[in-house]
């Protein structure tokens, strides 16, 4: 079924003017109605307007969870603007990097710290007193949003992504889980991340309610936000094994009134598919696979298809997949190569890498670098992946970059870091390290140089000191990864 | 005996000049992350030989609040 692109912008204005009183963000005790929120996106967009903000430009802000994260993002695309969230943890140096990088007309920071960049302060001042005039909303090809995600090396690779991108990925979303307008979602995801801001989209576009949550950690927020009333929840296996470490396994109570729970960006295994099943009988429990440089391809429904849970499951609505050998033949069904897609959701490709951007499309296809086969009904059966990535709780790390800022440490000859499975967080960093001569292993030191350039989840969770890094390393160490 | 700060620092890698007082809550402290806050949990519940219950780790939002549970404790 072939859908009219639009934007998420207009499908949230429209929804302003349809139904105003409507609460479209829960936060914090706070209600925002989509009457207020339209006005607040207007005023916001009149202050990029007065900060000289103009189509195309890049407008650097946290990705944080916050009414002014919404309006500010959105604000973004009715000037037509490149929306540019960035991870609220990301150390110093590396936001310096990204924003020489994306040279943002206006970066938007709170006034509470130092940067190393002009800057604009952001917060409940940046609004205009007056309502900037719509004259248009973004065209489909126009680019919307600019996220970076982790890259093989240091540098983090920048995705672009055009409006035809998002609506595209919220619509095929839309029709797998079924959401509408009544929908109410917790959302405790983060939103410089294409997972919680797809999530975001999606509901903002239909006229929903969201709940912006802080995190996992105090699973009593998720509760009330259910007995206010919501619907769905979007989460990460590992938010799911903290919410039920936190409550002693009673989470079932809460989360079995809930409509739908939409899991992604990391695996889940068979038995906590089964036990969710068991203890949310009525609730649809979707999963899906998903880059950033093509959200939400494929989605399997746990219930629905309780035969093929090894399985990422079908394509997503408005989606192809593909399995490509390394020569760019795509394959019969039960052969395995990479997967491959192809459809609205994916990337134009990255900021200022040409490179990258035509390495990862092969005859129009794009390279996910995953590994799988399609079975008979179906289905795709994911195998391994082309690289040596390591998922820390959703978030995809290169052993690479760890290493290369490991060994920059004065006492540090080399090192090498592996993945080990770790129950809350499906895999953990561990750091093998050789010393210099004579120098002490100081666990708390390092860890603390470590935190000056690497998000705190790149931060591996175990060191072990060994004489030496063998050079054939994977062999020696390898056998200890999942 | 040892204090609910030095479980913290302890279970965060924190190193010494990072501070801590009872108004610290997980926002202040970027290795307080969900994980942290589990593992100085379960430190807490074998430190002091308590099980602490679901209504009561919701309460656990600072300092302050882990200081409370463990001098209210009636063992």
């Amino acid at each position: 079924m072939q859908h009219a692109v639009n934007s998420i912008i207009k499908g949230c204005i429209e929804a302003a003017e349809r139904t105003p009183q409507k609460p479209a963000i829960y936060y914090s005790g706070h209600t925002i109605s989509y009457k207020d929120l339209h006005e607040q996106v207007l005023r916001t967009a009149q202050s990029l307007h007065e900060h000289s903000v103009k189509r195309g430009d890049r407008v650097l802000f946290y990705g944080e969870k916050s009414p002014h994260f919404v309006r500010t993002y959105l604000a973004c695309h009715l000037v037509g603007a490149i929306a540019v969230p960035v991870d609220v943890q990301m150390p110093m140096d590396e936001l310096s990097k990204v924003y020489h990088r994306v040279q943002p007309a206006l970066a938007l920071f709170p006034a509470t710290k130092t940067w190393p960049f002009p800057f604009q302060e952001w917060g409940e001042g940046f609004m205009s007193d007056s309502r900037y005039p719509i004259e248009r909303f973004p065209t489909p090809d126009e680019v919307a949003d600019l996220l970076f995600t982790t890259g093989t090396t240091g540098q983090k690779k920048g995705v672009l992504l055009t409006h035809e991108n998002i609506w595209a990925g919220a619509t095929n979303s839309n029709i797998f889980i079924g959401n509408t307008s009544e929908d109410s979602e917790i959302i405790p995801l983060p939103l410089h991340h294409a997972f919680g801001l797809r999530r975001l989209r999606t509901n903002l576009m239909l006229g929903a309610s969201v709940h912006l949550i802080n995190g996992f950690m105090f699973p009593k927020q998720i509760f009330e936000a259910i007995e206010l009333g919501a619907t769905g929840l979007c989460m990460v296996p590992s938010g799911l094994e903290v919410i039920k470490k936190l409550t002693k396994n009673t989470y079932d109570a809460q989360l079995s009134k809930l409509s739908y729970i939409e899991f992604g960006s990391m695996p889940m295994d068979a038995a906590t598919k089964a036990e969710l099943m068991d203890k949310l009988p009525h609730t649809k429990l979707c999963m899906h696979y998903g880059l950033t440089e093509v959200a939400a391809n494929i989605f399997i429904e746990f219930h629905e298809h309780h035969n093929h849970l090894q399985t990422l499951g079908r394509p997503s609505p408005n989606v192809e997949i593909g399995i490509m050998n390394e020569s760019g033949k795509l394959l019969s069904d039960g052969e395995l190569g990479e997967i491959v897609v192809k459809g609205s959701v994916q990337t134009p490709g990255y900021w200022q890498d040409d490179e990258l951007s035509q390495s990862s499309i092969k005859n129009g296809w794009f390279r996910t670098g995953d590994l799988a086969l399609i079975t008979p009904e179906g289905f795709v059966e994911l195998k391994g992946r082309n690289d040596d990535v390591i998922n820390v709780g959703g978030k995809k790390v290169f052993p690479q970059e760890i290493e290369d800022t490991i060994n920059q440490h004065p006492d540090i000859k080399d090192s090498v870091c592996i993945a080990v499975t770790a129950r809350l967080l499906g895999e953990q960093i561990k750091a093998y390290v050789e010393m210099e001569p004579s120098k002490r292993f100081d666990k708390e030191g390092i860890i603390e140089y470590l935190r000056a350039f690497l998000e705190p989840y790149k931060i591996p969770a175990q060191f072990e000191v060994i004489a030496s890094i063998p050079k054939t390393s994977w062999d020696v160490l390898g056998n200890e990864g999942p | 005996m040892i204090t609910v700060e030095q479980i913290i620092r302890e279970v965060l890698a924190l190193s010494p000049d990072v501070e801590l007082s009872d108004a610290t809550t997980p926002a202040d402290i970027s290795a307080w992350d969900s994980l942290g806050h589990i593992n100085i949990i379960t430190a807490m519940e074998e430190e002091f030989d308590l099980d602490i219950s679901p209504e009561q780790i919701g309460e656990l939002q600072s300092i302050a609040d882990f200081k409370a549970l463990i001098e209210n404790d009636p063992e």
